[in-house]
């Protein structure tokens, strides 16, 4: 019976704290953010399994993972309002090639950032030749050039 | 399906009313994270001086020492403290009641009790004291294996039961 309450109770808290990280906790911009991720695992670890190595018991935590994992796509489906709650919605910080500044300071998005995917995304040199640059929900910067 | 919303020239889900909305929940979660930092550093989640209790009770001639918050499985300790003139004939019983030893696996008992005595209600740990006039005190090792508020009844020879509670967290 625990190890359902314990793999519910980890994904509901790690989902709830990544959601209030932001898009770019941890999207792996930095070499950082992928050791953060794998200490964070680390940590989850002990909380999923306890002192308990059985293979049922390894068996039960990851159906139950899997199981909230395919109900919430579920409701996600169903519900347009609560994707966008669990999974976020992307965000427009260039539109039309004007800076959308109050957005990139409320995502901690800096100039650097976007340019940066312009660089590794298009090969852009310049802020004036980007036309769009759109915050996705995976924490990614997605560039359109202008033509 | 919902019809595809337009920013200038890309077909975007883009929903500011919800993202100020998650800007702000944000902001509230931030200051959560920061409470229960600062919280678990004061002890809270036990090990700290929020945690840290003595329990006692005038007319008792010992006190507990003990952690207020613990947690499941994670190794915590109790000591009694016994005035001296307690012991008789070199020895001092210690009674713990029987819910308090089934929430909480003990490691180890330090000194080491020279009889153990098992009760209907408890067991009385026998201690060897090496002088009755200090003060003597014995020390538990334990860890809980259950979780929620416990209630902790110990006696020490024959006087009154001393009652206290402990929060053990999940």
């Amino acid at each position: 019976m625990d190890a359902i309450l314990r793999g519910a109770a980890v994904y509901i808290f790690l989902l709830l704290i990544l959601r209030l990280g932001g898009k770019r906790s941890l999207a792996q911009i930095t070499a950082f953010d992928f050791v953060l991720l794998l200490i964070i695992s680390e940590a989850t670890q002990q909380a999923l399994l306890a002192d308990d190595y059985s293979v049922t018991n390894g068996f039960l935590v990851i159906v139950t993972l899997v199981g909230i994992d395919i109900g919430l796509s579920i409701w996600k489906q169903r519900s347009p309002r609560t994707e966008k709650w669990i999974d976020d919605a992307p965000v427009v910080l260039i539109e039309n090639g004007r800076l959308l500044w109050e957005r990139m300071e409320r995502e901690r998005v800096d100039l650097d950032d976007i340019l940066a995917a312009a660089r590794e995304l298009h090969g852009l040199e310049r802020l004036e030749q980007i036309k769009y640059a759109v915050l996705e929900r995976s924490g990614g910067i997605s560039i359109v050039p202008k033509q | 399906m919902e019809p595809l919303r337009r920013v200038g020239d890309l077909e975007i889900e883009e929903d500011l009313e919800f993202q100020r909305a998650m800007w702000r929940v944000q902001k509230i979660g931030w200051v959560v994270i920061g409470i229960i930092v600062v919280a678990a550093l004061l002890g809270l989640f036990g090990n700290g001086p929020l945690s840290r209790a003595v329990a006692g009770q005038a007319g008792l001639r010992f006190r507990v020492e003990y952690e207020r918050f613990a947690r499941y499985k994670a190794p915590m300790s109790m000591t009694i403290r016994i005035e001296p003139g307690v012991a008789q004939q070199g020895r001092v019983r210690v009674w713990v009641a029987r819910e308090y030893l089934e929430a909480i696996a003990i490691q180890q008992i330090v000194p080491e009790p020279v009889e153990v005595l098992s009760q209907e209600d408890g067991t009385t740990y026998v201690i060897q004291v090496a002088d009755p006039s200090k003060p003597a005190s014995v020390t538990f090792d334990a860890q809980p294996d259950q979780f929620g508020l416990q209630t902790i009844r110990i006696q020490v020879q024959d006087g009154q039961p001393l009652r206290f509670r402990q929060l053990i967290y999940p």
